[in-house]
């Protein structure tokens, strides 16, 4: 039995911002640039906007945690004089942003707004990403910062370490997963590595990062903001573009009692109940998507979405991805846009544009033939996972 | 780096009414872990309630150190400035043999020569370094072998 409320919201506009690195123009203006872009992408106007919704915390350690400068939350867009009246706002403490798209759907449903603005922010400080001065170390930090463990890299090595010795599986397998992302960013023009090349040598000689992870399997952070507009698909309808509906959406809700480290039973076995639950909600299972969008911000996450989401058996997603099966052209066409990995780290969102992008026939030259359904899982599915099925018919 | 100190420095535990326990003991030379009055469940790092049954008053217990090996990563970017100085450096994770995924980290700078022979699963048993004296005993683990030579 599948929701009842399935594909009644839909997602009506895209847009993006320039994708850079580190750079002087403030995050504030690429965030604007981005719900400028995806309200004319609808046809309305930046006022017509009465909902917000984004996932607004600052993804690195360090940051002054100032609107328009390193992080946008929803006092942004609500003390930006432009805007019309907002009925409804929220920000997702968990789930990364794909966890907004499940606040706004639930919004929209229950009539408190109209068209939600969805957003994520990312920002690229100076220095060296993800290191910041520890002095003492507090709570839980007591056991892991005073052994030098203290970012999730070196949590998602660990596991990515014990997957290859549980499954006999290679970290060179890897390079078919990352090459893919590769070529499919060389297709998109919002991506940071949009003419950048990858070949297998470079995968094979990238720096080790935290082994078994090289640098090719960290994401690349980015400073740019990319916004969505979501309203019922009735009005969606009436709109400029063809809409894209949310056939299901769900966030991981299992619970692990060993906070110091997660481990790879967390990451399989936690994303299954709530794949499940999309599986369910949408009336669809893996063998109905026309694509997947995985997040990667690691890109040992894609193989576990992969297994977690029934995409291939347990175990299976090192040789499941090679040969092709993960191409444009293959059995899953996998992170089209190039991911995470090679679009740039913009937190799920990436995934989800491409996801709209796919369904209403606009990918440009990596569009798909004729899809009709595609998931998007956000985040890992043991830390912050969300995720979504979206449709292009009604069903 | 520019932001990376010439000199290797661990944050420092704070101890608090939660963690006094554990670092009490390993100033005693001895590993101690919170454990449920009520249930016998351990619980690692320390809650003010017992995940297993609700208990409000989890205690320390002292623990036998064997552990094995779960898994290891060398870290090579500059996650923590304080141990830009050591890097390369590994650290691993181990289970303790006392209760099903009770971890504890632990690193291996100065001890590259262990970080190459690590295999999974293999016995680690705590040890006690002498710090530099600031700040609360930082317990460590070894392969068992390693200390019965
Ligand atoms: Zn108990």
């Amino acid at each position: 039995m599948s929701w009842e409320h399935a594909g009644k919201v839909a997602v009506a506009g895209i847009g993006f911002s320039a994708i850079e690195r580190r750079t002087a123009r403030p995050l504030g203006a690429f965030a604007l640039d981005a719900a400028v872009a995806a309200v004319a992408d609808c046809g309305l106007k930046i006022s017509d906007i009465d909902g917000l919704a984004t996932y607004p915390s600052a993804p690195f350690v360090g940051a002054a945690n100032r609107d328009g400068e390193d992080v946008i939350t929803v006092e942004f867009f609500l003390t930006q004089k432009r805007m019309g009246e907002i009925a409804w706002y929220a920000q997702a403490g968990e789930g990364l942003v794909c966890a907004s798209v499940r606040d706004a759907t639930n919004a929209l449903l229950a009539g408190a707004c109209k068209y939600v603005l969805v957003w994520r922010a990312m920002y690229v400080p100076p220095g060296t990403y993800g290191s910041a001065a520890m002095r003492h170390a507090t709570g839980d930090a007591q056991f892991t910062a005073p052994y030098g463990v203290v970012s999730p890299l070196q949590w998602h090595a660990l596991v990515y370490r014990r997957y290859l010795e549980t499954y006999g599986a290679k970290r060179e397998s890897m390079a078919a997963l990352v090459l893919n992302s590769r070529a499919n960013a060389n297709r998109n023009d919002h991506a940071i590595f949009a003419d950048k090349k990858l070949t297998p040598a470079d995968y094979a000689s990238a720096r080790m990062i935290a082994d078994p992870l090289c640098l090719l399997d960290c994401d690349v952070p980015v400073t740019a903001c990319v916004a969505m507009v979501m309203t019922t698909t009735e009005r969606a309808r009436d709109l400029r573009n063809r809409p894209a509906l949310v056939a299901a959406v769900a966030h991981q809700t299992a619970v692990r009692h060993h906070p110091i480290h997660y481990t790879l039973h967390d990451h399989i076995e936690s994303g299954k109940p709530f794949a499940d639950r999309l599986w369910r909600d949408a009336g669809l299972g893996p063998k109905d998507m026309s694509a997947a969008q995985l997040y990667d911000g690691f890109a040992p996450s894609t193989w576990y979405w992969l297994e977690a989401c029934g995409f291939c058996g347990r175990g299976e997603a090192h040789a499941f991805t090679q040969g092709g099966r993960i191409a444009l052209d293959g059995e899953l066409p996998l992170n089209t846009f190039g991911g995470s990995l090679s679009q740039g780290r913009l937190h799920g969102m990436g995934h989800l544009a491409e996801a709209v992008l796919q369904l209403t026939g606009r990918a440009g030259p990596r569009q798909l033939p004729d899809p009709h359904a595609i998931a998007v899982l956000d985040g890992s599915p043991m830390l912050r996972g969300s995720g979504a099925i979206f449709t292009r018919d009604p069903h | 780096m520019s932001d990376a100190p010439a000199t290797f420095a661990r944050p420092i535990p704070r101890p608090d009414a939660i963690s006094q326990g554990f670092w009490d003991a390993t100033a005693r030379g001895e590993l101690a872990i919170q454990r449920c009055p009520d249930c016998g469940n351990y619980q690692h790092p320390p809650r003010p309630i017992c995940h297993a049954c609700g208990c409000a008053a989890p205690v320390y217990a002292r623990v036998s150190g064997e552990a094995r090996l779960v898994s290891w990563t060398t870290t090579y970017h500059n996650v923590l400035p304080g141990f830009a100085a050591a890097l390369p450096y590994a650290c691993m994770v181990v289970e303790l043999v006392e209760q099903k995924e009770l971890f504890m980290l632990s690193d291996l700078i100065g001890r590259a020569e262990i970080a190459s022979g690590l295999r999974f699963g293999m016995k680690m048993r705590v040890v006690f370094p002498a710090g530099d004296g600031e700040g609360p005993v930082l317990p460590q683990f070894a392969p068992a072998e390693e200390q019965q030579a």
